[in-house]
Order: structure tokens, then C-alpha cells, then sequence
């Protein structure tokens, strides 16, 4: 498996792309590497680049951080460190709801523009229906 | 509940335990564990919106009665539903940032999340689960917690790579799951005999296998949640008089108790001892063994 990182352009790229998303100020994706695997952009550690894969049936590296065009949720949550660390009381969960949009089964199909189809909610939790 | 007795012949009699030792007094089924996900949140402000109290060996972990899988802390990945004698496994096995980690049986994640953590999303950690299923369960996971250090293989945990690349090894091995069977009837009505012999077998095969993948001078953790000391002690044993391995000392300040070198005409090494027997009476967990062994 071979895999090439992104160079600093695309990096920075990267990084204004998911800053405009979200709102997220600096350079958050400083200490991870960049790569791109088909319609999908992950990040990962460094030391995840060189290791030495050989012998291995390799399933994933890193963590999805765009997916065709679109910021992943996990990511997303990773990076934006300053806005969760805030809290979110159930006001604000519920918001966080709403942002999605929410299909008339409750199921969220959406959260600020990425896919999302995980979970369900009745406006007080939030249950996994899928994995 | 009370338990069958081949197991009763077979684990308290031949190991001298009670049956209070083992199984649970009804107190310990409503006592549940979660993790705080320190690469997302900070402990202070989650640990706030729970009613919980810490797991004293573990600064990230706490107790609740909570059904905190519906919050939304759970789905956000800000905290880990993970059995609380569990968490002290990961912690043993001390990994430091830059290093390179192999967790040879990952699924479904919950110690390979940890250790990410530990490990400040740095350096590598090679998550392993042959079961495509699973597999993906432990990738939905890791995706979830944030870890972006982790390379999730599907190699047969037998079958690794024998390269000495790895500074630390998990093996947290399938087995026969008594540890659970205070909480949980399925563990008693499948254990026999045979089930521990089949599972010291895969169990020996597991340890050989992250024993070639260590590199010299490195750490392993080996792991079970069963009381068996054929998958116990006599794995341990095995590592230090076939593998030449040391089992050093575990410093934790969870209450367990030193694992047997004499069971009725069977003598393990001495090192054994070294190795922790978690209770479910010693803090109200789910029973854990585990041991530290270095190559």
C-alpha cells in the first residue's frame, strides 16, 4: 500500500476548506499528515506514514476527514476541541439537532451539510439505529 | 445464580476460590463504567453533566448508574462505555507518544481508543480484528473517539508479521469470559472443560504471535476476563519458561489480588505472582486478570 501524503499547499488547502465548514480558527491540522484515498482525504500520524505495513491485511488508516467534498462528523468533533469543550447542555444539544436535518422519522440525515444517518432522536437523546 | 458444576470443580475446587469471590451478590450489575475521551472534551466539564463518581485507578474513568449511551457525550465520542477493571489494562501497558503500539485483538475498540488518548494521538497504533464485522465495528469506533493515530488491520492475530517493530503489544485475548458472570448467564452456560482448553490453545498461539512482533526490551500486556488458570497463570508461565519473557510488577492502585503459582500439583514460575487477579468482590467490577511482560 502506498500511499502519498499531501505537500503543504494541499495541506493548507485542506485546512481552509474545513476552517470555512466550521468556523475553526488556526492550524488545526498541525502534527497530522494528510493523504487522499480515492473521493476520501484522511489524516493520520506521522509515524502511521512510515510504518512498515508489509505482511499486513490493511483495512484503514487514520481517520476520514473528508469524504467527496464534505468535512466527516468525526473529524469534525476531533478538531473543533474549543467549541465542545464549552459543554453542551440539552439547549444546546438541541441545537446541535437542529442544525441537522432531521428526516420526518426523526432520523438525522444530515449534520451542517455532512451525511449523517447513524442516529435517531426524539429531541432529548440521541440513539444509534446503525453502525 | 448459582453455577453449574463442572464449573464449581473446576475453578473454585481446583483454584480454591468462593463463589463469593466470583460471582457477584446481585450489587454489581447496575454499576456501570464510562470513559472520558480526553482527545475530544476535557474531564472536568464532561464529568460534570453525569451523575458519577471517578474510578479511582483511572483519572479518566468514572462509575454511573446513567444509561449514558443515549447522551448526547456518547454520540458525540466525548466519552467510551468501557468496564472499569478493563481501563486499568491500557494503563499498564504505559504507551508513550511517537511509539509504535500493536493491539492484536482490537474490537471493539474501547482499550485502542484509550490508548490513543494516552498516547496524544500520536505515533502508531496497529489495531487488529480478523472478523470483517468486527472489524468494522471497531473502525466505527475509533472514528467516533477521534483517533487519527490508528491503523486497523485484518490480519489473522495468529499471523502477525514477525518483525520485533513494535515497542508495545496488547493482547487483551478472547477467552472464556467468567469474568462477566456476575452480570451475565451466557459465559456460565458455555463454559466447559473443552472451551478453556480451546481458548488456552488460541490463547498461546496469540502470545507467540505479539511475542515475534515485539521488539527486544519491549512491554506486553496480556489480558483475559475469566478466572480459568489455564488461561491465566498458565499462559504467563508459559511466556516466561518458553519465551523467556519477564513478568515484572503492575503498579496500579486498583484492589486485586496476586495471581497463583501453586495450584494443588502444578507449580508456575515464581514471576507469576507478579501478575493481578481482579475480583468482582475486590471493587465492584467485572472480573480481570492481567500481567506485564517484557521481552
Amino acid at each position: 500500500m502506498i500511499l502519498k501524503p499531501l505537500n503543504s499547499r494541499q495541506k493548507r488547502r485542506l485546512n481552509t476548506e474545513m476552517s470555512e465548514a466550521y468556523g475553526i480558527k488556526g492550524d488545526f491540522l498541525s502534527g497530522f499528515e494528510a493523504f487522499k484515498d480515492g473521493d476520501h482525504t484522511f489524516i493520520c500520524s506521522r509515524e502511521c506514514l512510515e510504518t512498515d505495513l508489509e505482511g499486513f491485511n490493511v483495512e484503514s488508516i487514520g481517520l476520514k476527514a473528508i469524504s467527496h467534498g464534505l468535512p466527516t462528523i468525526s473529524c469534525s468533533q476531533l478538531l473543533f476541541t474549543e467549541g465542545l469543550s464549552k459543554g453542551l447542555d440539552l439547549e444546546s444539544a438541541q441545537i446541535f439537532i437542529g442544525w441537522g436535518c432531521v428526516l420526518g422519522d426523526s432520523k438525522i440525515a444530515s449534520y451542517m451539510g455532512h451525511p449523517l444517518d447513524i442516529a435517531q432522536t426524539d429531541g432529548k437523546s440521541i440513539r444509534r439505529i446503525k453502525r | 445464580m448459582p453455577a453449574p458444576k463442572s464449573i464449581k470443580e473446576d475453578i473454585y475446587a481446583d483454584f480454591g476460590f468462593k463463589q463469593s469471590d466470583i460471582f457477584g451478590q446481585g450489587r454489581y450489575s447496575d454499576k456501570k463504567s464510562f470513559r472520558i475521551n480526553t482527545l475530544k472534551a476535557d474531564i472536568k466539564t464532561v464529568s460534570k453533566r453525569f451523575d458519577c463518581e471517578p474510578v479511582p485507578w483511572c483519572t479518566h474513568g468514572f462509575f454511573t448508574k446513567d444509561d449514558v449511551t443515549a447522551s448526547i457525550e456518547h454520540f458525540q465520542g466525548l466519552i467510551y462505555m468501557q468496564e472499569a477493571a478493563s481501563m486499568a489494562a491500557a494503563l499498564a501497558l504505559e504507551p508513550r507518544p511517537h511509539e509504535r503500539v500493536l493491539d492484536i485483538c482490537a474490537a471493539p475498540g474501547s482499550k485502542t481508543a484509550q490508548i490513543a488518548q494516552i498516547m496524544e494521538n500520536m505515533g502508531c497504533i496497529v489495531a487488529n480484528e480478523p472478523d470483517a464485522k468486527r472489524a468494522k465495528t471497531l473502525r466505527f469506533n475509533l472514528n467516533r473517539m477521534g483517533v487519527a493515530n490508528s491503523i486497523v488491520t485484518r490480519n489473522d492475530g495468529r499471523r502477525i508479521p514477525k518483525r520485533k517493530m513494535f515497542d508495545r503489544v496488547l493482547l487483551d485475548a478472547p477467552c472464556s469470559n467468567m469474568g462477566r458472570a456476575a452480570r451475565d448467564k451466557a459465559p456460565i452456560e458455555q463454559f466447559s472443560p473443552a472451551r478453556v482448553r480451546k481458548m488456552q490453545k488460541l490463547q498461546i498461539s496469540l502470545l507467540e504471535s505479539g511475542y515475534g512482533s515485539l521488539r527486544d526490551g519491549g512491554t506486553m500486556v496480556y489480558s483475559t476476563c475469566t478466572f480459568a488458570v489455564d488461561e491465566n497463570e498458565a499462559i504467563v508461565d508459559y511466556a516466561i519458561r518458553k519465551l523467556g519473557m519477564q513478568a515484572i510488577r503492575i503498579n496500579t492502585p486498583i484492589k486485586a489480588t496476586a495471581a497463583a503459582t501453586r495450584i494443588k500439583n502444578r507449580i508456575f514460575s515464581r514471576e507469576v505472582e507478579n501478575s493481578l487477579r481482579i475480583h468482582p468482590k475486590d471493587n465492584g467490577t467485572d472480573g480481570f486478570f492481567m500481567a506485564k511482560l517484557i521481552k
